[in-house]
This record gives structure tokens, C-alpha cells and sequence, in this order.
């Protein structure tokens, strides 16, 4: 069942039943209220009568000179005076069990028995009598004349009250009817008007739905629906920053995955049409063979320096860091050590400056890093240059500079050197076993140590590669 | 002369294509980038092009772009072996696509169709006494025709085209019957006997122990 269903029905029940038992109960007690006055017209009007009646005996009394009227006087005095009366309704008048008088009544035994049920009190006794569609008021009293004791009764027809009763209860029917179908219009207007921003709100949500992220709820219904609206908007807005973030994700893992295909497959070109050529010719000249397996060994070598560069960082996104407090100019000389052939054979000078700092770091990995920017350092400098690398402070933490002053790098090499496979200068890189993933493997590290890295360059000039720590400087530390 | 422009940023690569296209004689001359590629292609007479698509400055979708591709027959060499870049390379009037890293006698038996195919190519090889006419499909020896079955015919021009090329049975398979499968190396053995029994090539064409055979050049010794 809809909701809007179910409200219209609820509101609905409840307006009818609240409107039908109103009108039941208000037709009620106008009704109770008309029989009250009935019984009470019925009972001061046989009290008129009966002092009338007690009147007119007097005055007979007072006519003929006697003190005591007998029994057959006084019946005839009341026969007399009913039909003086000439009464519109029924009345009747018994002395000791027997009717004595009676105008416009006919007498039976359930009436005579209501009459004779009151005995000698002097109580009134009233009862509204149902024959067919007709109602009697039936009004029994008693009186005394001359010592006597006299039973009044009096009947008088009510059918008009329960008349105008039933036609009330018609009326508020059919009152009911045209209210039910009033309500129905004004509930269901009502409701389509109210819970249409619903409808609205639910649209645009089957839309985003579908994948139009770029969908916004506009409600300026009532302030619920602004609510709604401005927190769906907000659900949205996330759901697209997840959805482009996974999508720039995807994007960069599928350019990871070519560049590394395109990487891979380059030096293999080499090795296997060297190789194929070795094995099909008949003849290959000494000189040839020495270059030719030359290049296969040299291929072989940039293939095996990608792939210990590939699962160093495939292993640096899975590994659990182990921070430990170290001195940072042991750390740095470790990896100058490492490197310490390769700047001999190239005659640069490594000008390692001893500031101890501590800090907390992962060793391993971060000697690794070190590694990288020298190595890079190295390559970058003509024969015979020199590379600084000291401890400083830089903005407050705690920073790690390698400087060289050699071929430096134009703005645009500074800001995709971070790439992955991003080579500044491709045959050189290659021609000294790079794979373009080192400082990629930097950037890892150092994201790991939250850590950041600050490059200044200038062709021609030098590179200055600042690893700042999350650390502060402290002196004497 | 067979005159080929080799269009390939890397310098091993370029060193191992030379070699492989020396095998056959084929001369070659390089280009580093794309840029000096159009214009060599556009100055020079190269009977073929080999083409790099992933060149800096302009990559080798963009250079056959500028070239008119119906003049100088171009086989892609790339690294990229989706099938959407085959087609469009395809489509830009390439002869042929092939994807990084690859055979060198491959590379010369896929040069070698392209060259036929355009008209390049010598539509009669000698061979000794030997005389093979391509257009007509005939073998003659000493002025005497020689019945060969398609596939025997093919088998010889494979083996004259690669004269002191040692040729796999893998090779051979795939360049003459279509289709690379190992198992049906047997047919490659009796094919070579029959070339080799109808022409009395006992002594020249020889076989090589674990690799395949090989057609001795004429003069070798």
C-alpha cells in the first residue's frame, strides 16, 4: 500500500467516524431532550386537570350545599368535566379497579394494569408505548377527591419526536455522504500537493541511480524536503568524489600497467631480435657477436633493474613500517656507502656533511630513499662534479638535502618527475640501467613517513631535492 | 638495392634492426624522432618504412598521417598490441603491424611479402642453376622445369629469400602453412626433403641439429 494511500485512508476513517458519532450523539440529545419536555407538558397538564377537576367539585360542592359529594356524584362531576374538556388526546379515570370516565381512549388491559401499578403512592408514573409506527405517551397519576382515591390517566401521541428523530438520523446520512466525498477530494489534493516534492525528490534519486552522478535535488518544498535535499545533494557530492577518485585510480593503474608493458617490452625487443640473429645467421664476425651480446647483456640489465624496482614497490605498499628512532647522518652514511663505487667510477664527489639529528624513521626504507635521490644525484652530474648532502632545517622540521650541480631539470621535467616511468631524458636514463621508477619509490616512502619532498632545479644549474620529516628541527638533538 | 628507413627512438633497437636487415642485404638508414622521419620520407626513395608508433615529439600514427602512405609501404613496430591500435593503424595505410618484441626473421618474412606485395621485391630469384619466377610460379633447373607441389614452391622461395638464414621449423610453419603449431613439425621435414631430393640441394641445404634448416649462399666457400 502507498503511503499516500495509507495516510488518505487513516485521515479519512477518522474525519467520518468523528463527524458520524457527532451527529449520532447530537440527534440523540435533541431527541431525549423533546421526550423530557413531552413527559413534562404530560404531567403539568394532568395537574391542571386534576385541580381543575378538584376545582369544579368544589364549586359543586358549594352549588348543590353539601359538605361530602357521594360516589355517584362525584363520577358523574368527572364524566362531566372529561367531556367539558373535549380533550385532543386520551384520558381516562378509574376509581377502585373500574373505569369511571374516559374520553378518546381506548381502554385495554396493558393500560389498565399500567394505571393500576401505581396502587396508592402518589407518584406519576410515565411510559412511551410503541404500536405499529405509533407512539403513546402513557402519564398515570393519582388523586383524592372526597376521600377517595382516584387513578388519571392521560395518553398523549409522541410519534412526531421519533418522526423528526428519524429524520434527523436521515439527514446526517445523507449530511455524512456529502462530507465523506468533500473530505475524500480535499484529503486527496491535499496529499498529491504535499508529497509531491517526494515524487520530485524521488526522481532525481532513480536518476542518480542510473549513474548521473552530476544530478542535484533543487527543493524548495516544504523545509523536510530542504533537508532531504540538501543531504542527498551532500550523499551525491561524495559518492561522485569516490567515483572520480576510483576512476583516477583505474586511470592511473592502467597508465602504470602500460608504461610498464611498453617498459618491458623495449629491451626484450632487443635481447630476442639480437638473440634470433645470433642463432639464424651462419656467420657472425667476432666484432658483431661481441656487440650484439653486448646489448643482450646490457638489456637484460635494465630489465632486472625494473623488475627489483618494481617489487620494491609493490612490497613498500604491503609492508608494515618499523619507525625507530635513529640518527639521520648514520643513516645517510649508510647509503653513501652503498653508493660509494658508483660515484668512484664516475669521479663525482660525494660531500656527505656530519649534523646528527634524530629521528623517528623506518632504517631500511628510508636509506632506500636516500639511495634513490643519490643514485639520481649521480647520474645528473658531469664527471668530475661533486654532491652535497647534509642535514638541515627546513620550515621548523627536520629535512635531509641532496644538491648536485649538474644537468637540472626545466619546470615541466620538476613536475612529472614523480611519475611513474617518467624519464627527463630517455636514452641518457637508459643508457645508466634507470627504469623511471625510482622516484616514484621515493615519493612512496616518503608519503609513508608523512613526509615531503621539495624539488628546486634549473637547467643547467643543479637539482635540490629537500626530504622534509614530519619532525621539528631541534638543535642538539 | 632494397633501401629501408628504420623510424626508432631507442638505440638498441635501432642497432638490432640494422643487424637483422644487413642479414638479407637490405640497406637501412635511421630516424631518431618522427619529425625527421616525414622529412626523410619525404626527400628520400625508401622502399619500406619501419615505424615506431611511441617517438618523441610525434608518434608514428601522426607521422604516417603526414606521408603518403599509398607511396612507401609501412609496417608499425610497437609495443602496444591492442587490437583497437592494430586497426587504426591498419586503417591509416599501414602494410603490416607488428608487436614488440619479435623474431628477427620474422620481421624479414613479413618485409619480404610487403616488398612482393607492392610490386618491390625481384619476382625472379637465382640460385645457382636454380631459377624461380615468382609471377609464373615456376622452378627451373639448368633450363629445365622442375615440379614442385604449392607448398614445396613455397618452402624454396622462403629458403632463397633467406639465404644463410637458419630457419625453425616454427618459422616455416608459420610463413608457409599459415599457422603456428608445434606439433606438426614432421610436415616441415618432408616438405625440405622433397625441395631438397627434386633439386639435388643434398649438400647446400643442410640441416641444423635442435634449430632447422638452413640454405648455404652460393658462394660461401
Amino acid at each position: 500500500m502507498k503511503l499516500w494511500q495509507k495516510i488518505f485512508l487513516c485521515t479519512f476513517l477518522l474525519v467520518m467516524a468523528v463527524v458520524d458519532l457527532t451527529a449520532v450523539l447530537l440527534v440523540g440529545n435533541s431527541h431525549k431532550l423533546l421526550v423530557q419536555r413531552e413527559k413534562d407538558y404530560a404531567v403539568s397538564q394532568q395537574e391542571n386537570l386534576i385541580n381543575s377537576l378538584k376545582n369544579e367539585l368544589v364549586f359543586k360542592r358549594w352549588r348543590e350545599g353539601r359538605d361530602l359529594l357521594g360516589d355517584v356524584q362525584i363520577k358523574e362531576a368527572v364524566v362531566q368535566l372529561l367531556e367539558d374538556w373535549s380533550l385532543e388526546e386520551g384520558a381516562a379515570v378509574f376509581h377502585a379497579g373500574a373505569a369511571v370516565a374516559s374520553a378518546n381512549m381506548k381502554l385495554n388491559e396493558d393500560k389498565k394494569a399500567f394505571a393500576d401499578a401505581l396502587g396508592e403512592s402518589d407518584a406519576i408514573r410515565l411510559q412511551i408505548v410503541e404500536q405499529g409506527d405509533q407512539y403513546t405517551l402513557l402519564t398515570a397519576s393519582t388523586f383524592v377527591l372526597e376521600n377517595e382515591r382516584f387513578l388519571f390517566l392521560t395518553e398523549g401521541n409522541v410519534t412526531r419526536i421519533y418522526e423528526l428523530r428519524r429524520s434527523q438520523f436521515r439527514f446526517a446520512i445523507g449530511m455524512s455522504i456529502a462530507c465523506s466525498a468533500a473530505v475524500s477530494i480535499v484529503l486527496l489534493l491535499m496529499l498529491h500537493f504535499l508529497l509531491k516534492p517526494l515524487n520530485r525528490v524521488n526522481r532525481t534519486v532513480d536518476l542518480i541511480a542510473r549513474g548521473n552522478y552530476e544530478e542535484r535535488f533543487t527543493e524548495s518544498g516544504s523545509c523536510e524536503f530542504q533537508a532531504l535535499s540538501e543531504n542527498l545533494n551532500r550523499m551525491t557530492i561524495a559518492i561522485q568524489l569516490n567515483i572520480d577518485k576510483l576512476e583516477d585510480a583505474a586511470e592511473a593503474r592502467k597508465m602504470f600497467i602500460a608504461n610498464l608493458a611498453h617498459e618491458m617490452k623495449t629491451p626484450l625487443t632487443s635481447i630476442l631480435g639480437f638473440a634470433d640473429v645470433l642463432r639464424v645467421k651462419k656467420s657472425v664476425g667476432e666484432s658483431e657477436r661481441r656487440e650484439y651480446t653486448n646489448v643482450i647483456v646490457e638489456e637484460t640489465k635494465r630489465l632486472r633493474a625494473l623488475s627489483s624496482k618494481l617489487m620494491e614497490l609493490i612490497t613498500m605498499g604491503s609492508s608494515v613500517l618499523d619507525f625507530q628512532a635513529a640518527d639521520l647522518f648514520e643513516v645517510m652514511r649508510g647509503a653513501a656507502k652503498t653508493l660509494e663505487p658508483v660515484y668512484a667510477s664516475r669521479g663525482i664527489q660525494l660531500r656527505c656533511v656530519p649534523v646528527h639529528h634524530r629521528a623517528h624513521i623506518d632504517r631500511e626504507l628510508f636509506e632506500s630513499l636516500l639511495y634513490n635521490l643519490l643514485e639520481n644525484a649521480a647520474k645528473a652530474s658531469h664527471p668530475g662534479g661533486s654532491v652535497a648532502f647534509f642535514c638541515r632545517a627546513y620550515e621548523g622540521r627536520a629535512a635531509i638535502v641532496v644538491e648536485d650541480q649538474g644537468i637540472g631539470m626545466t619546470p615541466e621535467e620538476v613536475k612529472n618527475m614523480f611519475e611513474p616511468f617518467y624519464m627527463a631524458d630517455k636514452s641518457r636514463s637508459r643508457k645508466s640501467g634507470g627504469a623511471g621508477l625510482g622516484l616514484a619509490l621515493c615519493q612512496e616512502i616518503a608519503a609513508a613517513h608523512n613526509a615531503q619532498i621539495f624539488v628546486s632545479s634549473r637547467p643547467g644549474e643543479g637539482t635540490a631535492v629537500t626530504v622534509a620529516l614530519e619532525e621539528r628541527w631541534e638543535t642538539g638533538r | 638495392m632494397i633501401q629501408i628507413l628504420i623510424v626508432e627512438d631507442d638505440s638498441n633497437i635501432v642497432r638490432m634492426l640494422e643487424a637483422a636487415l644487413s642479414i638479407v642485404g637490405y640497406q637501412s638508414s635511421v630516424c631518431l624522432d618522427g619529425r625527421s622521419a616525414v622529412e626523410a620520407i619525404q626527400s628520400g626513395h625508401f622502399d619500406l618504412v619501419l615505424l615506431d608508433v611511441m617517438l618523441p615529439e610525434m608518434d608514428g600514427f601522426q607521422v604516417i598521417g603526414q606521408i603518403d602512405a599509398a607511396d612507401v609501404p609501412v609496417i608499425f613496430l610497437t609495443a602496444r598490441q591492442e587490437v583497437s591500435d592494430k586497426v587504426r593503424g591498419l586503417k591509416l595505410g599501414a602494410e603490416d603491424y607488428m608487436v614488440k618484441p619479435f623474431e628477427a626473421v620474422e620481421l624479414l618474412a613479413r618485409i619480404e611479402v610487403v616488398l612482393r606485395r607492392v610490386n618491390r621485391g625481384s619476382s625472379v630469384l637465382r640460385y645457382e642453376n636454380i631459377v624461380v619466377n615468382l609471377d609464373e610460379h615456376t622452378v627451373r633447373q639448368a633450363e629445365a622445369l622442375v615440379a614442385l607441389t604449392p607448398k614445396e614452391f613455397d618452402v624454396l622461395v622462403f629458403f632463397m629469400q633467406n639465404l644463410d638464414v637458419a630457419l625453425t621449423r616454427e618459422r616455416l610453419l608459420s610463413h608457409v602453412w599459415g599457422y603456428e603449431f608445434a606439433g606438426e613439425s614432421r610436415t616441415v621435414d618432408i616438405h625440405v626433403q622433397q625441395v631438397r631430393r627434386k633439386l639435388h640441394l643434398q649438400a647446400k641445404l643442410i640441416t641444423i641439429p635442435k634449430l632447422g634448416y638452413r640454405l648455404e649462399r652460393a658462394d660461401a666457400q
